[in-house]
């Protein structure tokens, strides 16, 4: 079952007239995928922080799964996938000793899982990771983040820097967890491609505020699917 | 938990620690060969050298290279963040046990023959002597990981001054607690080898113990700032 999430005048300064984050309120539901839009400096990434509790909000309320991450609550993390491009793997391990260091803190891991991952996403796990490209280094990342069978998935610009085939199948593979598990999905992205096809609810951040965040349908309006990104656009225009 | 780390710590540096042996053994060689006392110092620069080598690749800050592991991913391991900092103190000192052992055997080998064991109080002062060291590398080692974690924190800023200052500040801060140190238990040593004198003797226990508590709580605030800096990420 996936966590829910709950935002209430959810605030983040770095000083006392700089905001990066305002007043964002909203109710992610479990079982949730849901799109994190926004421009570029429009505090995805921050918000990801908050959530995974890099970062403590400087005002209002976050609760993931009714805890808050800035508490610490490490057991919880136990069943959350944090991937981030930001996010550096040891070059001189080879994927399979990052695979077996990494599978040792969750003990919901699972090797099948892994052996299904790493046949899909082609990662040879002999390799060493110095020797991968930045695309197949978030691969890998993908790899041990979801093997973990995550309750809650929060992934950060990561379908950026995978190439069309990983992006899909990544996002196909996220849309059956979320399916199957009910796995709530965060995913802050600006690539938009086949997005809709997965997604459950859309939410849109301009320069540190919420500016929408709506069910699919709504969001849509009646339009086509195929028109998801002139809609982004044009709401991302009006801001 | 912790041993998980230390074994992928060894393998990651057993190269580093074979060489280490190795080039140990050679200076010790030409040691007994030439009874140079430089060698003796080559030796503590050496172990010097290996403990900073190392503390980038387990502190997993910003300032880094593509070879390390980077503190997004540890902070976003299942494990309490206050327990991790204490494993990666850990981990840090286990590349500080050359130094440390090199430390307390020169000395040991400094004060036998010249018979130093004779002066009142040698014994307190040498357990006050490993005191003094442990806590000098926990300190050091704390700021350290606390220098690392502002340098990491100064790149966020987009003022060129600002980042050349809070890279100056903690480097001006460290070069004062250094000297603290040395003041604190150079004064702490003396008065108890009874080499110096208070015109009060009533006062020299106190201020033993003044010049033993302000490293205490010197080395208690560097840690708890490295902590809560090691806990969110800049």
């Amino acid at each position: 079952m996936g966590f829910s999430i709950e935002l209430q005048n959810l605030g983040y300064s770095v000083s006392p007239n700089r905001f990066l984050l305002d007043g964002i309120s909203l109710t992610v539901p479990t079982g949730a995928f849901v799109a994190l839009l926004g421009e570029n400096g429009a505090g995805k990434t921050t918000l990801m922080d908050l959530l995974v509790g890099f970062k403590k909000p400087t005002h209002g309320k976050l609760l993931v799964n009714d805890k808050e991450p800035a508490q610490d609550p490490w057991e919880q993390r136990k069943t959350i996938s944090y991937l981030s491009e930001k996010m550096g793997l040891p070059g001189d391990w080879s994927v399979a000793e990052f695979l077996k260091f990494n599978r040792y803190f969750y003990p919901g891991y699972s090797s099948e899982l892994e052996s299904q991952l790493l046949g899909l996403f082609k990662v040879n796990p002999a390799q060493r990771i110095f020797n991968l490209s930045a695309g197949e280094i978030r691969r890998v990342q993908v790899v041990s983040s979801l093997s973990i069978n995550p309750e809650l998935v929060l992934a950060d610009e990561i379908t950026a820097v995978l190439d069309i085939i990983g992006r899909q199948k990544f996002l196909s593979f996220l849309s059956e967890l979320n399916r199957t598990r009910q796995t709530t999905v965060i995913l802050a992205t600006n690539i938009l491609e086949d997005l809709i096809n997965h997604i459950s609810h859309v939410a849109l951040i301009s320069r540190g505020r919420l500016s929408l965040f709506k069910e699919k349908k709504q969001f849509l309006g009646g339009e086509e699917p195929s028109q998801f990104s002139k809609i982004v656009a044009k709401h991302l225009d009006t801001l | 938990m912790i041993s998980h780390f230390l074994k992928r710590d060894l393998k990651d540096s057993m190269v580093f620690w074979i060489i280490l042996g190795l080039v140990s053994v050679a200076i010790l060689g030409g040691y007994w060969w030439s009874h140079s006392d430089s060698l003796i110092m080559c030796l503590g620069w050496l172990y010097f050298i290996f403990s900073q080598f190392v503390t980038l690749n387990i502190t997993g800050t910003l300032v880094r290279t593509d070879h390390m592991i980077s503190r997004q991913y540890f902070l976003s391991l299942p494990l309490a963040r206050n327990n991790f900092f204490f494993i990666t103190l850990i981990r840090l000192s286990i590349f500080y046990l050359p130094l440390w052992l090199y430390l307390i055997v020169v000395v040991s080998l400094y004060s036998i023959p010249r018979k130093l064991y004779v002066l009142p109080n040698f014994y307190l002062s040498f357990v006050v002597f490993l005191f003094a060291i442990s806590l000098t590398l926990i300190w050091w080692i704390s700021h350290g990981l606390l220098y690392s974690l502002l340098l990491e924190r100064s790149l966020r800023f987009s003022s060129s001054v600002k980042r050349l200052l809070m890279a100056l500040v903690p480097m001006f801060l460290f070069l004062t607690e250094a000297c603290v140190f040395f003041f604190c238990f150079f004064w702490a040593l003396k008065l108890l080898l009874g080499f110096g004198a208070l015109p009060y003797p009533s006062l020299e226990f106190p201020v033993i113990l003044i010049c033993l508590g302000v490293p205490v709580s010197i080395t208690a605030i560097t840690l708890r700032l490295s902590k809560t800096r090691w806990t969110s990420v800049a």
